[in-house]
């Protein structure tokens, strides 16, 4: 039976009128022929849209008229009683039959896996659910990914080995149809990518930019106005959106692709080992709620919960460290954080930092904390702290012998501080990294 | 499709059959008194079909579009026809009985103005990737 008869056999299938013999043998063409799949899927979708009532009404309603029929012969026939709204009835019938897809991530087709996560993420698969007990190992099709917090990190492995990392509050959607596809919308992601297929390289869609990825190792931080991309290894064509004008970005270069910025790698920025918060120019690459600085109290970013299903609220403030157009900012051994704030209330509070390695990749997350005595309520406060007393995060202990064993000679992506459970009124002032040199700082 | 569009009403609390029922309650009423008539495709068929409409779902949305311009470009008595018979819910023996037309002659016709959609939308849709 050629196409046209399949054809034929869907839209009498659609309208309730195949015969079972027809619908037996139409049934096992769909098990075998992914273009007859392909087919019913687009006649059924025509059923169902002329269904559903989303097209326009003709002017004459309760009349059909004979030139519709004139070209026709005049047999006699059977008495039919085709369904109408038969394409949504059909949509019900895929939906019922295969209900058990929504509710589980794990599916055939899967294009991926996980390999490494920590922290508050969000997952939303197919059909829009949502699920947050992810964990390692874990196939998935495509979907979105959301960290939820400062620390949040989520790495993902494609069926053909490239792996891809988001760190912070970074969302991203990616797909593999044939070809891989990401959508960064905010926040970082890192790739190692495999060779990919001859004309289908990895493509990744910010809100300024478009790159296409053919095996290499990038890192990429999409913020509003402006995408920044770090290439490590290979090449990376960067297609600015606003103006569709394309440059490759070589190995150890980078380049930022923003409406009001010249389009043109630059040799890779050197590390620094000094970083200061700098809130009184703004909220940049922070998460809090940030208030300018008054006559009285300086530029400040409070605590702001996030509730997780599975654990606690944590009130927590963060900054982005190496991102954006700024130098990846290191740890060296005897660098010490002074962080400046106020609580309202003494509380438990926790300091961290998330290292990533000199490829993007993750490398921990590093955390210290300090006691409620440490603090007054409604008094400012100043903390200075040793990274050789920062210890890794007991959630990553499972992957323990994936991460370094300290935060030296890494780049710190996020600076992240919280209480927990309860608002203690967390505000920080100043967060500073003091380079070991630097004597005077303390 | 309609069911599909609106998962973000889905309560996962409840039993994903009941919620599918009673959005066919609301949306498509006559399905559940007419779907036992149906001969239904098998399982295995149902499953590859609906992991192949999220594969293509960009695909068939833009499908869809198109088929709005199709069917603005059909013969006024032509989308008449599809009226009647999707809208209206006429059986096509009542729009044979309305015609003059024989019952084969009028399911034909539908089916030839499907087609003629299919092939619209097909020739968008190359025309697009050109």
């Amino acid at each position: 039976m050629n196409t046209r008869d399949w054809k034929s056999v869907i839209a009498r299938h659609l309208d309730g009128v195949a015969s079972p013999d027809e619908v037996v043998e139409l049934s096992s063409q769909i098990e075998t022929d992914p273009e007859t799949r392909k087919l019913y899927l687009q006649m059924a979708r025509i059923h169902a849209t002329l269904a559903a009532d989303d097209l326009p009404e003709p002017s004459v309603e309760d009349e059909i008229p004979c030139q519709a029929c004139e070209e026709l012969p005049g047999r006699g026939g059977r008495s039919w009683r085709p369904l109408a709204l038969s394409g949504i009835a059909a949509a019900v019938l895929l939906a019922l039959a295969a209900s058990f897809f929504f509710m589980r991530p794990n599916a055939e087709h899967t294009i991926a896996k996980i390999t490494g996560l920590s922290g508050s993420l969000q997952w939303t698969g197919d059909g829009g659910r949502v699920f947050h007990n992810l964990s390692v190992g874990t196939e998935l099709r495509g979907g979105t990914i959301e960290g939820m917090a400062p620390g949040s990190w989520f790495e993902l492995e494609f069926n053909d080995g490239s792996t891809v990392t988001i760190s912070g509050n970074s969302t991203l959607t990616f797909s593999d149809h044939g070809q891989k596809k990401l959508h960064l919308k905010s926040g970082g992601v890192s790739g190692d990518v495999k060779p990919q297929p001859t004309g289908k390289p990895m493509l990744i869609y910010t809100r300024t930019a478009r790159l296409e990825v053919l095996g290499t190792q990038f890192e990429i931080d999409a913020e509003l106005q402006a995408t920044t991309l770090n290439v490590s290894e290979g090449t990376v064509r960067v297609k600015r959106l606003s103006d569709g004008s394309t440059v490759d970005v070589p190995a150890k270069h980078r380049i930022i692709a923003a409406a009001d910025h010249k389009l043109l790698p630059i040799p890779a920025l050197d590390s620094v080992d000094r970083w200061s918060s700098q809130l009184h120019l703004g909220p940049r690459a922070t998460q809090g709620k940030w208030s300018p600085k008054t006559d009285t109290r300086a530029a400040g970013l409070s605590a702001i919960p996030y509730t997780s299903p599975q654990g606690p609220t944590i009130y927590t403030v963060g900054f982005g460290l190496s991102r954006g157009d700024k130098p990846p900012v290191i740890v060296q051994s005897g660098s010490r954080l002074r962080v400046r704030g106020r609580v309202a209330s003494a509380h438990k509070v926790y300091f961290g930092v998330t290292v990533r390695g000199s490829g993007g990749q993750f490398a921990g997350r590093f955390q210290t904390t300090r006691p409620a005595s440490a603090f007054q309520d409604g008094r400012d406060f100043e903390v200075v702290l040793e990274f050789r007393d920062f210890q890794l995060d007991p959630s990553l202990r499972e992957i323990k012998s994936r991460l370094a064993g300290d935060p030296f000679g890494l780049n710190v992506a996020t600076f992240w501080c919280h209480t927990l459970d309860k608002q203690a009124g967390l505000e920080l002032t100043e967060v500073e990294l003091i380079p070991p040199s630097d004597s005077k700082g303390i | 499709m309609a069911l599909w569009r609106s998962f973000s009403q889905y309560d996962p609390k409840r039993p994903f059959a009941n919620w599918a029922l009673g959005f066919v309650r609301i949306e498509v009423r006559r399905f559940l008194r007419k779907s036992a008539r149906r001969a239904q495709l098998t399982v295995r068929a149902a499953e590859l079909l609906l992991q192949d409409e999220q594969q293509y779902a960009t695909e068939l949305d833009e499908r869809e579009s198109f088929l709005k311009h199709c069917f603005d470009a059909l013969p006024e008595p032509h989308r008449r026809l599809l009226h009647g018979y999707y809208h209206n819910e006429h059986p096509v023996s009542e729009l044979s009985e309305q015609t003059g037309r024989s019952v084969d002659a009028v399911y034909k016709m539908l089916q030839r103005i499907r087609f003629a959609l299919h092939q619209c939308i097909e020739s968008k849709m190359r025309r697009t990737e050109a």
